[in-house]
């Protein structure tokens, strides 16, 4: 049977580098759509990401706000109301962390961190909704959220709200049609993993007790992403599903 | 002229202040932001979103601390980065628009 492509309209905050790009990138490939890439930092990289999610014919439009402020998220969806008066999806990748111990944390970081990661999430959420008649959100959080990590206790603690956010508007927003998943990550070659303190020791560490043998790679979240939209996890709910390698089981 | 000016220096060092939890009459000018005041990276973006916030204006990536010099180390910009450069680039910034 012949599938009838509809064009998409794809939100994705942090969609600009790292599992962000990939993600914007995995949609764009599979499908017809309309790119709307958040990003706060480099705009080179932007541009870039804007140029490989062009080249699968899928239009893209770079919006530089910053959801750690909730007067930027109107004016982002303000902008997205310029293109379009529906969203199809909602990615929110983007997230900013510290990495110390939590007893070095100050509050305006505290503050920071979590309004961009978690409560940018659920500003974004509220502001899709006069956008969304059906349709998927996922959110990327990190294994953090459960799990103590040293050094990552600053974006734990706002993954663990993430998650959180995920499982109560799951179900708030299902009777709507609207899906909320999450995805809990193991540890990703990012570059943000190459900055945390001491990384060459954590890979190995977490290497020798992964039983799939390798750290996750940015299309490994980019797959769990795509099947999270397809009507295949259509009796997925308010999820936040573990995608590790095999890690936490150790 | 000199009105706004002062506001302009007032304003960010409310900021600094807020942002490090460090008293306004303790912050002189001549504070280096990450030598004296103990200011981190994460800081720093919080003050520039702060800044943003406040003053209506957009700030692009690094330029803050590109205002004391390009290509230096990190080391370099922690010795040249005060409180009143902060403020000269937010004037700059201003008079741009």
């Amino acid at each position: 049977m012949t599938q009838i492509n509809k064009t998409l309209n794809v939100l994705v905050t942090g969609g600009t580098r790292g599992i962000g790009r990939e993600i914007s990138r995995m949609i764009a490939e599979k499908h017809v759509c309309r790119m709307f890439l958040d990003y706060v930092q480099n705009d080179e990289e932007a541009q870039r990401t804007k140029t490989i999610v062009e080249g699968f014919n899928c239009e893209a439009a770079l919006l530089k706000y910053n959801i750690s402020n909730p007067d930027m998220i109107d004016d982002m969806f303000n902008e997205v109301g310029k293109y379009t008066s529906k969203l199809d999806i909602l990615i929110h990748c983007a997230a900013i962390n510290s990495f110390k111990p939590l007893t070095r944390i100050k509050p305006n970081q505290w503050d920071l961190i979590m309004n961009v990661n978690a409560r940018g999430f659920l500003y974004c959420v509220q502001k899709c909704l006069p956008l969304m008649n059906k349709g998927c959100i996922v959110a990327i959080s990190s294994l953090g959220s459960r799990k103590f990590i040293p050094n990552y206790g600053s974006l734990s603690q706002t993954k663990s709200a993430l998650e959180s956010l995920v499982r109560d508007l799951g179900a708030e927003l299902a009777p709507r049609g609207i899906r909320v998943n999450g995805i809990t990550a193991g540890i990703v070659g990012t570059e943000a993993v190459s900055r945390f303190p001491l990384s060459k020791l954590v890979i190995e560490d977490v290497l020798r007790r992964t039983p799939a043998g390798r750290i996750g790679s940015f299309a490994d979240i980019a797959n769990l992403v795509e099947f999270l939209i397809s009507p295949k996890s259509d009796w997925i709910i308010g999820q936040n599903i573990v995608i590790d390698g095999g890690y936490s089981l150790t | 002229m000199e009105a706004v000016s002062e506001k302009v220096e007032t304003t960010v060092t409310e900021i600094i202040s807020r942002s490090l939890r460090i008293d306004v009459g303790k912050i002189v000018a001549q504070a280096r932001l990450f030598v004296d005041l103990d200011a981190e990276s994460l800081d720093l973006l919080d003050i520039r979103y702060e800044i943003e916030n406040k003053f209506g204006i957009k700030i692009s990536d690094n330029e803050i601390t590109e205002s004391v010099g390009r290509n230096l180390t990190q080391k370099e910009i922690g010795e040249l980065l005060t409180v009143e450069r902060v403020v000269s680039f937010v004037k700059d910034k201003i008079n741009q628009q």
